[in-house]
């Protein structure tokens, strides 16, 4: 079965102040000081795959595992370092045009690799990210690919049934499981153990070697003049939504009277055993 | 780092006193500054004070460090927005509890001190031992933070993935043999085993070692001050079984 995750790696917004949040006239901020990580709805999606190919490999199943993300973004690191967690391939599609926005050409970036490059019967993507969140993406690209689709996904098992997946997900705070034969796209949604696994630098060494597969739009039949106009979603603001702590400051007469103030108004109630 | 180690004892031994004087090696670098470092030891270098002190060491610091063809300056916004998160909440804390259940992967530090002349020795060896003698590494690096006009610090940072040990287990296969390697080879070359953080009980075995022929001087000390040996049992005097 081969098994494809798609993941986007994005900046570290907390690493953000509130002073760095200005808005460019192309309806950017600047991140680049931001260290860069792997959006966490993706992370899980690609721990998952880890922990279902450990099943698999104690099963004598074969899983081929892809991982794909789209842009440069320093992210050279972070794709190494799937090797070394034995993903069997690592794919970076270049492109440096602005598609936070274009779901349409992402879905279709996806969709023309499978097509084009390496067949997939299991597509897995993040529910959503922290820039350019459109929640569009899986289900643009399952309807592409004319299969179904699953949405907040939060577990992916092997099935008893042959060539099948038991996948658990948790729509409207119910659980479901289903059984379903692939092709299918997956989309992972709140995983409750989300981290991505570490590895050793044993690993890191022997893979490090291995070359990213890197594919340009043009590999993937995708012409550079069309990415803005199959764009249906268009930009027209860009804004920062302040989550400003509430402050009063404490101005009475003395310091003995500041004190009395904060303890009786905010830490009383706090101290009661 | 050899280089590193050179620009921050030029710096400090020339007389200058830059208020951050760090320089973290490949593999620190990458755990703080994986958008800029790209494989490379990252320095950082910064002056504060009256304007005319801190013009001084700024402009001496870059003619240091134009010497060295191999430096690439960095944009200081790089440096402030690390500097900005530096400190963690308690919210980091909590988070970095659940990730190390998650990924069964833990860290911890050793922090030793020693002369310019055997810094980087120390640094090497220690790093080529880790990494080849102990298993299941996933990072071994670290970062000198202190320099004074005789030597500086190297604050050893080393995570591990947990495996096929129990949790009483793991302080024996890991973090005491990473401790023995890095303590025995800082002792072996001449530094101190230790620098602000104290012996503590994990290094208290080799606190004769540490302080060899003194070492009846701080068992004196000690005594004086707490003749029924009763503060803090078991650091910096062992307990005598």
């Amino acid at each position: 079965m081969d098994i494809l995750v798609c993941f986007k790696i994005v900046p570290d917004l907390d690493m953000l102040s509130g002073g760095d949040w200005i808005i460019y006239n192309n309806f950017q901020v600047n991140t680049s000081f931001a260290r860069k990580t792997i959006n966490p709805y993706d992370e899980s999606a690609l721990e998952l795959v880890l922990k279902l190919n450990e099943d698999a490999i104690e099963n004598n199943l074969d899983l081929k595992l892809t991982a794909l993300t789209i842009g440069e973004n320093g992210s050279k690191r972070i794709l190494k370092n799937l090797y070394a967690l034995k993903y069997d391939h690592v794919v970076m599609v270049k492109c440096d045009f602005d598609i936070r926005f274009n779901s349409m050409v992402v879905s279709r970036m996806i969709y023309q690799y499978i097509n084009n490059i390496r067949k997939q019967q299991v597509i897995i993507l993040g529910n959503q990210s922290n820039e350019g969140d459109n929640a569009k993406t899986p289900l643009l690209l399952a309807e592409r690919l004319g299969v179904p689709c699953v949405n907040s996904v939060i577990n992916i098992k092997l099935s008893e049934q042959d060539g099948c997946l038991d996948i658990t997900s948790i729509i409207d705070n119910l659980m479901i499981e289903q059984t379903i034969k692939p092709p299918v796209v997956l989309v992972i949604g709140n995983v409750p153990n989300s981290y991505i696994r570490v590895p050793t630098l044993k690993d890191k060494m022997r893979y490090s070697k291995k070359e990213i597969e890197v594919y340009t739009l043009k590999d993937l039949n995708i012409k550079e003049n069309k990415i803005e106009e199959k764009n249906d979603c268009q930009l027209i603001n860009l804004f920062y939504e302040k989550n400003e702590k509430s402050c009063r400051f404490i101005q009475e007469q003395n310091p003995s009277e500041n004190a009395n103030v904060l303890y009786e108004a905010y830490l009383k109630e706090r101290l009661k055993i | 780092m050899k280089t590193g180690f050179e620009i921050l004892r030029e710096v400090i031994v020339n007389g200058y006193k830059p208020s951050v004087a760090r320089l973290y090696d490949p593999e620190d670098a990458e755990y703080h500054f994986s958008h800029f470092a790209d494989g490379k030891c990252v320095l950082i270098l910064m002056a504060e004070g009256p304007k005319p002190i801190a013009d001084a060491t700024g402009k001496a610091i870059e003619e240091v460090v134009a010497k060295y063809n191999e430096c690439e300056r960095i944009d200081s916004q790089l440096i402030k927005a690390w500097f900005e998160n530096l400190n963690w909440d308690i919210s980091d804390v909590a988070e970095e509890r659940v990730e190390i259940k998650e990924t069964q992967n833990i860290g911890f530090t050793t922090e030793v001190s020693a002369n310019w002349d055997s810094i980087y020795d120390i640094y090497e060896v220690c790093y080529r031992r880790v990494r080849n003698e102990i298993p299941d590494i996933t990072m071994m690096g670290g970062h000198s933070s202190h320099s004074y006009s005789n030597g500086t610090n190297m604050y050893f940072m080393y995570y591990y993935n947990i495996v096929d040990c129990k949790p009483e287990e793991e302080i024996t296969k890991y973090h005491n043999p990473i401790n023995k390697i890095i303590v025995e080879e800082t002792l072996k070359h001449g530094g101190s085993m230790v620098h602000h953080h104290g012996v503590g009980k994990h290094r208290i075995h080799w606190i004769k070692e540490e302080y060899e022929s003194s070492y009846y001087i701080l068992e004196t000390l000690k005594n004086a001050f707490d003749p029924n040996g009763i503060m803090n049992a078991g650091t910096i005097i062992p307990i005598k079984k």
